[in-house]
């Protein structure tokens, strides 16, 4: 208990009293900070907002608190706990990424039991033996029979968690991955393979300067990147040359991809601030 | 090491924090030229007739919504508008809620909003007056007999930007904020709104009457696992797929569905993807059941989505907040990916002269001390 | 034989039909296919279900075996604890209604939470797994950043070709470029299309060979990993 007391509060090993102290404030003030900018926000809307509100209406300090005042405090203290992780990984970053990994879990059972449960095995099929032959009651509609394979096929897959039967889920996989497997080979030929071949011919014109290297590009591209990614030749001689001319490809388009990596990523930061600026703390903006 | 390699990390990230967070305070605008890809998709949705169908794939989860959904509700501003039927879904389970809720809400923008306002020479008289109505329904009193500003009402449909009629006084300009809050706006809930040229505004929403029908002019599928698998399912029957919308309402009876039994009957497939479903869209779908498609996608994957544009197999790519920006710009909404533009070109530049300090303070190193 | 052929066999039966069904265009091929995609997309969704308890289980044995920090696992079951008791709470309901009295009122339709709690799984959606979710990804942004400085220089021919790649487009994608000259858009556009294209293609078409090539492993029964171990 003890154990896990020390990796709760994120002590660092070998810390003075005196480090402790000073850590312990730092972390009072901050909260501290926090619990006072929400209530000056909360002060401020005065609840005066185009906003929906939620049904809880409660007025302490003369501000009023709605779920949905509630919910941005929790989403604000979330988001600050999380980026707390880039001055040091700590206690309350953990403690937000733990909840968050629950609550992603049970929204995620929750809509599986609704979607891939209720909608397609309950309502269609099963949901006729428990109302009219068990309850007796009267049921518009027909149950579609042929779920019964899928649902005997899913009893299959959770034998997993039975030991001497977990052999059975193996049959159950064996029928997604062949399906999988066997569906996608024409339809990955023919859109991955077949076509692009296609279309990179079909681009081969010549009829002015520019396009004639545009058409050198891509030509010269695909041809030295495929060969740089084939390994059953030595890459000596002319191939070396040309897989030379391949990694050099693969540099540029590395690059371009970065620079739409260093674009997405900002974007993700971009909203968070936005969100924080904006929806928690209501500054106006300029411009 | 030189000194200009050894800058601390935290530093780094108080650059980039301050890079984003001051232009989010002081918004400037930008010139905007939409780039071919972008412009792929908007020609192809916008050559659709009224009643047509769109399905809209919103393959992504609140990790990656700050790229994609400024891009979602542009595309779905412009199908609503154009009147087109929308069929909705996922394949990502934890972005059923956010999904729905941009459905439901850009529906919500074309709710026919009724606003009274008054409109006042300062805000102190604007509040004066709110401070003396403290206690009475805002929207029936605002305009009403005893105004006290100049008083009129307006009739907008916030997600198409447009006023169906007014009475009164000259209304406050729509800016894209206060279409945005309107949007969303209950009926009784109010607001002081600055209009730079024509004065202060207390304006409030009086009523709102829907005009799009779930089930008839839009739908919201929710999600099923499977992906590829789903694909080729839809293919076959979109009923066999989906029995149930995402509130558990058994598809089949829909009228949004009218003529559409596989996913070749689809008009047009949009794709807002944070992963490989534009792919599996092109391979599993479009190549097999025939249907014209194009992705909206983030910025990471967007290069990888160039050899399918130039073989003609999805009509274009809107990438991440810059092709969103460009998107809203097409339709003549600017919104959210609007008022990103700015940070993300800022931090944009702090990154690009990051590259450059450290290859600067590379140079000098080598020169002064040899290779290293 | 009933643990390792006759999974094989299902594999070989379905795959081979499956890819030779792409040819028959008769309606009962493909009503086979529709039956049998309906099916699978059904067994994933049991699948998923299955992933879902071994994370849950990874946090029960950290419980179980007090690792340290079996705090914080706590934590896992207290979100997932409430969003499942606020998901679900409605069904329980239906299900005492049904059991009680076999009410006519039941309604087969609905998604989750009762009269009262429909909004809780919601709220629990919007503030705290939304923001927790982005905000978890975002902070790449300042990784990102770092990474950048710390790593990108032009160390050989390929690294500097890499950097001016990645400076154009950056440039190129940035609003101001176009202000300076139109010609910087213009030049990362053609970047895109062309040089990253080509790669991108190649590469495509390298992946999907390989993705085939595993295919038929599969369905032939050289490639047996999914059966997992003995």
């Amino acid at each position: 208990m003890a154990d896990a007391d020390n990796a709760a509060a994120g002590t660092g090993q070998g810390e003075t009293g005196r480090q402790r102290a000073l850590r312990l404030a730092a972390v009072a003030v901050l909260l501290g900070t926090f619990a006072a900018v929400n209530v000056l926000i909360f002060q401020k809307e005065g609840g005066h907002s185009l906003r929906a509100g939620g049904e809880l209406v409660w007025k302490p300090l003369g501000a009023t608190v709605t779920w949905e005042g509630i919910g941005i405090v929790v989403a604000a203290g979330l988001t600050l706990a999380l980026y707390s992780f880039l001055y040091a990984d700590n206690a309350f970053f953990k403690a937000a990424e733990h909840l968050y990994v629950g609550v992603g879990l049970g929204y995620s059972l929750v809509l599986a039991w609704f979607q891939y449960i209720k909608a397609e095995l309950y309502v269609p099929l099963v949901k006729y033996w428990v109302r009219e032959s068990w309850l007796g009651e009267q049921v518009p509609g027909r149950p579609d029979w042929k779920l019964i394979v899928p649902m005997i096929l899913g009893l299959f897959l959770l034998a997993r968690f039975v030991r001497r039967l977990e052999w059975m889920s193996r049959w159950a996989f064996a029928f997604i991955i062949g399906l999988g497997a066997g569906m996608s080979i024409p339809l990955f030929i023919d859109a991955q393979v077949l076509r692009q071949v296609e279309q990179t011919i079909a681009a081969v014109r010549f009829d002015a300067l520019l396009v004639a290297l545009n058409t050198l590009v891509l030509l010269v591209g695909v041809i030295s990147v495929l060969i740089y990614f084939y390994f059953s030749i030595e890459h000596r001689g002319a191939v070396g040359l040309v897989s030379k001319i391949g990694i050099w490809f693969l540099m540029i388009s590395f690059g371009a991809s970065f620079g739409y990596t260093v674009m997405g990523r900002m974007a993700l930061l971009v909203g968070r601030v936005q969100w924080l600026i904006q929806d928690w703390l209501r500054i106006p903006i300029q411009g | 090491m030189h000194w200009l390699l050894r800058i601390d990390r935290r530093l780094i990230y108080a650059l980039v924090a301050i890079a984003i967070g001051l232009p989010t305070l002081w918004r400037f605008r930008l010139p905007i030229a939409p780039s071919p890809p972008v412009e792929g998709v908007h020609s192809a949705i916008e050559a659709l007739e009224p009643g047509q169908v769109l399905l809209a794939s919103l393959d992504f989860d609140p990790a990656s919504a700050p790229e994609l959904e400024p891009m979602s509700r542009a595309v779905l501003r412009h199908a609503f508008r154009k009147r087109l039927r929308v069929i909705a879904m996922t394949h990502w389970p934890q972005g059923v809620g956010l999904a729905n809720q941009i459905v439901e809400q850009t529906v919500r923008e074309f709710d026919e909003i009724t606003v009274a306002f008054e409109r006042f020479a300062s805000r102190q008289q604007a509040e004066q007056r709110r401070a003396a109505l403290a206690g009475q329904p805002l929207a029936e009193a605002l305009g009403g007999p005893a105004a006290v500003g100049a008083a009129g009402t307006a009739v907008i449909r916030a997600g198409a930007g447009s006023v169906r009629s007014r009475s009164g006084a000259e209304p406050p300009a729509w800016s894209p904020a206060l279409l945005q809050a309107l949007g969303q706006a209950e009926p009784g809930s109010s607001a002081l709104v600055e209009d730079p040229e024509r004065g202060w505004y207390l304006l409030a929403v009086r009523e709102r009457t829907p005009s799009l029908r779930y089930g008839e002019d839009y739908v919201f599928l929710g999600q099923r696992a499977g992906l590829g698998i789903l694909i080729v399912s839809m293919g076959q029957s979109m009923h066999a797929a989906f029995p149930a919308d995402a509130a558990g309402r058994p598809t089949r009876e829909m009228p949004v569905f009218r003529g559409v039994e596989t996913l070749g009957d689809v008009d047009y497939l949009i794709c807002l993807a944070a992963g490989n479903s534009g792919e599996a869209w092109v391979a599993y779908g479009a190549e097999r059941y025939k249907f014209p498609m194009g992705i909206g996608c983030t910025a990471v994957i967007a290069p990888d989505l160039y050899p399918y544009w130039q073989a003609g197999q999805i009509t274009g790519i809107v990438g991440g907040v810059k092709g969103a920006w460009e998107y809203e710009h097409l339709i003549g909404i600017p919104a959210q990916a609007t008022e990103m533009v700015p940070a993300q070109t800022v931090a944009h530049m702090v990154v690009i002269a990051l590259i450059a300090i450290c290859n600067l303070g590379y140079f000098l190193s080598r020169r002064r001390g040899g290779a290293r | 034989m009933l643990k390792r052929t006759v999974p094989v066999a299902i594999a070989f039966v379905v795959g081979l039909w499956f890819v030779i069904q792409y040819f028959v265009p008769a309606g009962w091929s493909q009503q086979s296919l529709t039956d049998a995609t309906n099916w699978a997309k059904i067994l994933l969704g049991f699948a998923y279900i299955l992933g879902l308890y071994s994370l849950v289980h990874v946090h029960w044995l950290r419980i179980r075996r007090r690792q340290p920090g079996y705090g914080y696992s706590l934590l896992v079951y207290l979100g997932l604890g409430v969003t499942v008791a606020l998901g679900m709470v409605g069904e329980v309901e239906k299900a005492w209604n049904l059991l009680a009295g076999g009410s006519a009122s039941f309604a087969d339709f609905q998604t989750y939470g009762g009269p009262n709690w429909t909004s809780g799984v919601d709220w629990i959606y919007t503030y705290v797994l939304y923001p927790a979710s982005a905000t978890m990804f975002s902070i790449l942004a300042f990784f990102i950043a770092s990474a950048a400085y710390r790593t990108f220089r032009a160390r050989t021919l390929e690294a500097a070709l890499l950097l001016v790649a990645a400076a154009i487009v950056m440039f190129g994608r940035v609003p101001l470029s176009a202000a300076i000259d139109q010609a910087i858009p213009q030049f990362a556009d053609w970047i895109m299309a062309y040089p990253n294209m080509a790669v991108k293609r190649a590469i495509l078409i390298g992946v999907t060979l390989g993705m085939v090539a595993t295919s038929l492993r599969i369905i032939f029964g050289i490639e047996r990993a999914y059966l997992g171990g003995d």
